[in-house]
């Protein structure tokens, strides 16, 4: 638009406004009075407040940064199939279990499961050189054997999300005899499948990841060892720069005045900051290989020498997407039911964004209980 | 379990989001001043976090919404809507300030070093630097040093293509926050014809911020903005490429152990643990244990 055009349109955009001084000095001031009372409840805040992820649970096995935990049965006699939750590497497991009643971990404990997850710690420097092989193969493994040990079943079921749920998809290709059910929640399994329905604002992370050449992400690997958490949660944030310039001021606003809005923003925030470094090398597979060349569904992603097939995942497989999701695009985890082995294939939409899947009102009503049905009838 | 969040890149994200919010108002014409003292009793270092950002977050956006019942009451009370929307006109295009925040993380040595650097780079400077340091040096031993001089002048050079990057990507910003403000506009221009009326600024701004962040997908998601986003990104990992060969001439020269030394010796104790896995793995067995000889305590395998 020309500054000529603006001009002529201006006044006729202004027709729209009804602003005058007296509603202005009224909705500011009573702005500026919700902000002077919502700086009084963050003052009264303590760290017990922000506490995310508390619900009961034991240390069941460690190795290096990993913990395995079982969550606390709330039933006497469990289903005897335990559910092992697996979580990406790019966030911390505590979405699961974000606040009491924004729960999936209590949400299936209710349901009467046996809940195990895996807490993938802080990768140091150290752990720079951890390849996908190394997650699935050897810890996700070992959290199997684990689990299998202590219930005394042959097979157990897996719930994966996201990048845990790639993590499970290929450990479900390449040990399927451990495994009874496999469940995917905002999990890519077609990483170009946002090329097929692109839609503004989603998918920043193929995009980003395809305008990269191979040797960017040499360089990108060589240059930081593991990706910073805080770059990954940069990355992140520019998804949507607008939005969290507001979220910070005027969608701040309404919040700060409301407790139960004030302690969910405060812990979500306290979750979403809390980004582990990635290691480096599953970070470049994660890249070249998946996002770059989509391995994955094309059955050429190699593991520890082993290529995963997704044919070999014989097991029902539940997943679930997102409608809302913009950063697993939806294209890239529906309709690849016929790229596994299974003729016990379930797909089901749930309502909100990748996040929102774990803690959003209308998801909360659908996810956990379709998960426990589904493995219930299995 | 659910303390603070890991390490200080945490502040560095809050401090780049906070840092623009200033720009942010002032680009509504609302010139941005924090109100004097504290804008409550509370002192947002105490607080745990994130409540100590969020409170910091507050405080400036009450200062901010006081700014702006300043800048725009004798405004709407002498020119209305028109005047309004004509402040936000002027107050185009808003490059600068997201290109100032852009270029001022707290981490950019070069920034810090490009005095330094520039008394450096003149020759008679280079020729003083050998007079004085050259034979000498390298008679005891510090020839590094020339190697660190050279390593310098490249960690400028890609300290310079960095910033281009930057301004290059700001610049899309800014043509992406114009397109998004124009949007805005031809929105209002829409319900300003089915007799829709906005009566509050707050909402005002959340409309634009609907616009704004529209416009700013479609720009950064073509292939201009694509480019744009990996150029920065290459540029960012040039820049530090550059900047580890500073530190590893000098950590080489002092006999420390540099990144290198140490990620070899990590790359060697992974792949021992990869071949401790790789003898521990025994053929599976036939079946699981049988559910009576399930361990109940803590597993030890």
């Amino acid at each position: 638009m020309t500054p000529a055009e603006r001009a002529l349109l201006v006044p006729q955009a202004a027709n729209a406004l009804a602003i005058t001084p007296a509603t202005l000095a009224r909705e500011l001031d009573q702005a500026r009075e919700k902000i002077t009372r919502g700086l009084a409840r963050l003052a009264k805040i303590d760290d017990g407040d922000l506490a995310i992820a508390t619900v009961p649970r034991e240390e069941v096995w460690r190795q290096d940064m990993v913990r395995l935990y079982r969550c606390t049965p709330v039933v006497a006699r469990p289903h005897p199939v335990p559910i092992l939750i697996t979580y990406a590497l790019v966030g911390r497991f505590q979405m699961i279990d974000l606040e009491a009643d924004r729960s999936l971990v209590r949400k299936l404990l209710a349901q009467g499961f046996d809940v195990y997850f895996i807490d993938w710690g802080l990768p140091g420097r150290a752990q720079r050189w951890l390849t996908i092989d190394d997650y699935v193969s050897g810890y996700l493994d070992r959290c199997v054997d684990v689990v299998r040990a202590r219930s005394g079943e042959d097979r157990i079921n897996l719930l994966g999300i996201c990048q845990g749920g790639v993590f499970t998809a290929c450990y479900a290709a390449l040990y399927p005899t451990k495994v009874r059910n496999v469940a995917f929640t905002v999990t890519p399994i077609d990483f170009h499948g946002d090329k097929r329905e692109p839609q503004p604002g989603s998918g920043y992370m193929n995009q980003w990841a395809r305008a990269l050449t191979p040797e960017d992400v040499d360089e990108l690997v060589d240059a930081y060892g593991s990706a910073p958490g805080s770059m990954v949660g940069f990355a992140f944030l520019m998804m949507n720069p607008v939005s969290n310039l507001t979220k910070y001021t005027i969608d701040l606003i309404d919040v700060l005045d409301d407790d139960a809005k004030l302690l969910n923003f405060l812990r979500m925030e306290r979750w979403i900051a809390d980004r582990p470094d990635h290691p480096g090398e599953v970070f470049r597979q994660w890249f070249k290989d998946l996002y770059q060349d989509n391995k994955l569904i094309r059955n050429e992603l190699v593991l520890g020498g082993r290529t995963v097939d997704l044919r070999d995942i014989t097991m029902p497989v539940l997943n679930i997407y997102a409608t809302g999701d913009t950063i697993i695009p939806v294209a890239c985890s529906r309709g690849v039911g016929d790229r596994f082995g299974t003729k016990d294939y379930t797909e089901v939409p749930v309502p909100g964004g990748h996040i929102g899947t774990f803690v959003g009102g209308k998801a909360q009503k659908i996810l956990a209980p379709t998960i426990a049905e589904w493995f219930k009838a299995r | 379990m659910s303390g603070a969040a890991n390490g200080s890149g945490v502040n560095a994200v809050y401090d780049f989001w906070l840092g623009l919010l200033p720009h942010f108002f002032a680009q509504f014409g609302a010139p941005y001043a924090p109100i004097g003292g504290a804008t409550n009793a509370s002192n947002p270092m105490s607080l745990p976090f994130p409540a100590d950002q969020v409170a910091k977050a507050a405080s400036m956006t009450q200062s901010a919404l006081q700014s702006l019942a300043q800048a725009y009451a004798p405004m709407l009370q002498a020119a209305g809507g028109p005047g309004l929307l004509g402040q936000w006109t002027s107050a185009l295009p808003f490059a600068l300030p997201m290109q100032q925040a852009l270029a001022a993380k707290p981490s950019d040595l070069a920034t810090m070093m490009a005095p330094m650097m520039t008394a450096m780079s003149g020759p008679a400077a280079t020729t003083a630097f050998d007079r004085t340091f050259g034979a000498v040096s390298d008679a005891l031993g510090f020839g590094p040093m020339r190697k660190l001089q050279a390593a310098m002048h490249e960690l400028m050079s890609a300290s310079l293509a960095q910033n281009e990057a930057r301004t290059r990507y700001a610049m899309l910003v800014q043509g992406a926050f114009a397109a998004g403000f124009d949007a805005l506009l031809v929105r209002l221009a829409g319900m300003a014809k089915s007799g829709e009326r906005v009566e509050s600024v707050l909402a005002l701004l959340r409309l634009w911020a609907v616009a704004a962040e529209e416009a700013v997908h479609l720009v950064l998601q073509s292939e201009r903005g694509l480019e744009a986003t990996a150029s920065i990104a290459r540029a960012g990992l040039a820049y530090r490429r550059k900047l580890q060969n500073v530190a590893s001439i000098v950590a080489d020269a002092l006999d420390m152990a540099t990144r290198r030394d140490l990620d070899e010796a990590f790359r060697e104790i992974q792949e021992l643990k990869r071949e401790l896995r790789a003898l521990r793995a025994v053929p599976a067995p036939a079946s699981a244990p049988s559910r009576g000889t399930a361990r109940k305590g803590k597993a030890t395998p």
